[in-house]
């Protein structure tokens, strides 16, 4: 069984394999409490998977993004999370319940909540085939960077690069390979009108 | 689409990794809204971003999905079949114990027969640095088409021509804009051993999409020269790949320095 520091480098490196075997042993260590809460707290085993595997989620998310700090008790934070999203949807779905808001009931806080979208836009869904396929190291920089949220000072020690310029570099290679392959596209080009008209409004 | 500048790169990626100051957010939103180039290239990076996450999260949820369905469908282990497999490893252990001492001796010997041949070969029949660069690199000839910007440029033209490799450095700055001159500029740094400055040159050079292919492959080379295999095997990946589209066969070449490597 790995430490909770252990399992949050885990999270944060671009190794699938490591990905894999820290959300298994997350998953396994911490569905029957968070089951226990949701069946107890009027819901059924359906809402024990989605609340569950939403802040499975959120938490990755907020491990990749927010830094957050490796003294971090995850079994209580993930407990916090899912706790919060249930209670949420109980509020939202103006259910009866026999439940007290208890005092420890928190309003997801920013660092809670999933940045991620559950939608594209069109524009972006062009994106989502060209970036499946993409492979290599503009892969491993894209990934490194969007998701892993790694500097390039780390994506060059990590890739075995001179200096972040030489990454600076690769990349913009690379976002000029996607550039060319979109920006003639109609639906990509509307979507991006659009975005550059309601800049100038606001 | 403009090349941006150093400081606006690194202010769209301060701002994709949440690192903005509140003074840097105010530029950051001023050049927004004012400067298109700008704009442009904060949104496809913005969208590149939400894609990947959106592909990474679709990745873990499936993964998810299957935890959930080997959690929710758990059998019980079968005590009875871990027994038979414990015994044959104790009597695999239990064999190895009783190896003769001298059959030990003798497999470090061919260990260490084999270890040897493998170095001996190995260093025959790999090339150095050195000599792929020689059966790769030769200087490339030129056809300008830029003439009598200044007095300094037709000077560094004639320089390369000639093979006066020093004078064209002298001449040529690595600020200028003719990427012409900045190849000769980045050839001609090899070429007399500015190796470093040869590296800046070509990294220039690589943000245009005339050049790009030339310069990736001439990147390999100066790498090639600091006995830097890795970093050569990485700017020729992006011509094998497609990273870089390439004319006049530098995939080729680099496919064939590649298998070398």
């Amino acid at each position: 069984m790995q430490t909770d520091i252990k399992l949050i480098s885990m999270l944060r490196q671009n190794c699938k394999k490591e990905e894999k075997t820290a959300l298994q042993q997350i998953y396994s260590q911490n569905l029957p409490n968070i089951r226990i809460y949701i069946l107890n707290n009027s819901g059924t085993a359906e809402d024990v998977k989605e609340v569950f595997h939403d802040g499975i989620i959120a938490l990755v998310s907020n491990i990749r993004e927010n830094e957050l700090e490796i003294t971090l008790n995850l079994k209580a934070y993930l407990f916090k999370i899912c706790k919060n999203k249930w209670l949420d949807r109980l509020r939202k779905n103006k259910l009866k319940y026999n439940l007290s808001l208890d005092d420890t009931f928190n309003q997801p806080s920013n660092d809670q909540l999933v940045s991620t979208k559950l939608v594209l836009e069109e524009g972006q869904q062009l994106l989502y085939d060209l970036l499946s396929n993409t492979k290599g190291d503009c892969q491993k920089i894209f990934r490194l960077f969007f998701v892993l949220n790694k500097r390039l000072t780390e994506i060059a020690e990590i890739m075995g690069h001179d200096n972040e310029k030489v990454v600076r570099n690769r990349k913009y290679v690379c976002l000029k390979k996607v550039r060319k392959m979109v920006e003639q596209n109609p639906v990509y080009k509307r979507d991006l009108k659009e975005y550059l008209t309601i800049l100038t409004k606001v | 689409m403009k090349n941006l500048e150093l400081s606006d790169k690194l202010l769209i990626e301060k701002y994709l990794l949440n690192q903005l100051t509140a003074k840097e957010q105010s530029v950051f939103q001023q050049k927004l809204k004012k400067e298109h180039t700008f704009a442009e290239a904060f949104k496809l990076q913005l969208d590149i971003q939400q894609t990947m996450k959106y592909i990474e999260t679709q990745e873990i949820r499936q993964y998810l999905e299957e935890l959930y369905a080997k959690e929710t469908t758990k059998e019980p282990t079968d005590k009875q079949t871990e027994n038979p497999q414990e015994n044959k490893s104790d009597t695999a252990k239990h064999n190895i114990r009783n190896l003769s001492p001298l059959l030990k001796y003798a497999a470090a010997i061919v260990l260490l027969i084999g270890v040897s041949l493998l170095y001996f070969f190995s260093g025959e029949t790999s090339k150095t640095t050195d000599q792929l660069i020689a059966e790769h690199f030769s200087i490339p000839e030129l056809n300008f088409t830029i003439r009598g910007e200044n007095g300094n440029t037709d000077e560094a033209i004639k320089a390369y021509k000639n093979g006066e490799f020093e004078k064209v450095v002298q001449l040529t700055k690595q600020s200028q804009d003719n990427p012409q001159l900045h190849l000769a500029l980045g050839i001609s740094q090899l070429q007399i051993g500015q190796t470093d400055q040869a590296i800046q040159t070509f990294e220039i050079l690589q943000s245009n999409d005339q050049y790009d292919d030339q310069a990736t492959w001439y990147l390999a080379i100066c790498y090639l020269k600091r006995k830097d295999k890795e970093n050569a095997k990485t700017q020729l990946r992006m011509l094998s790949d497609g990273t870089v589209k390439s004319t006049v066969g530098w995939k080729d070449k680099a496919n064939q320095l590649l298998k070398q490597l």
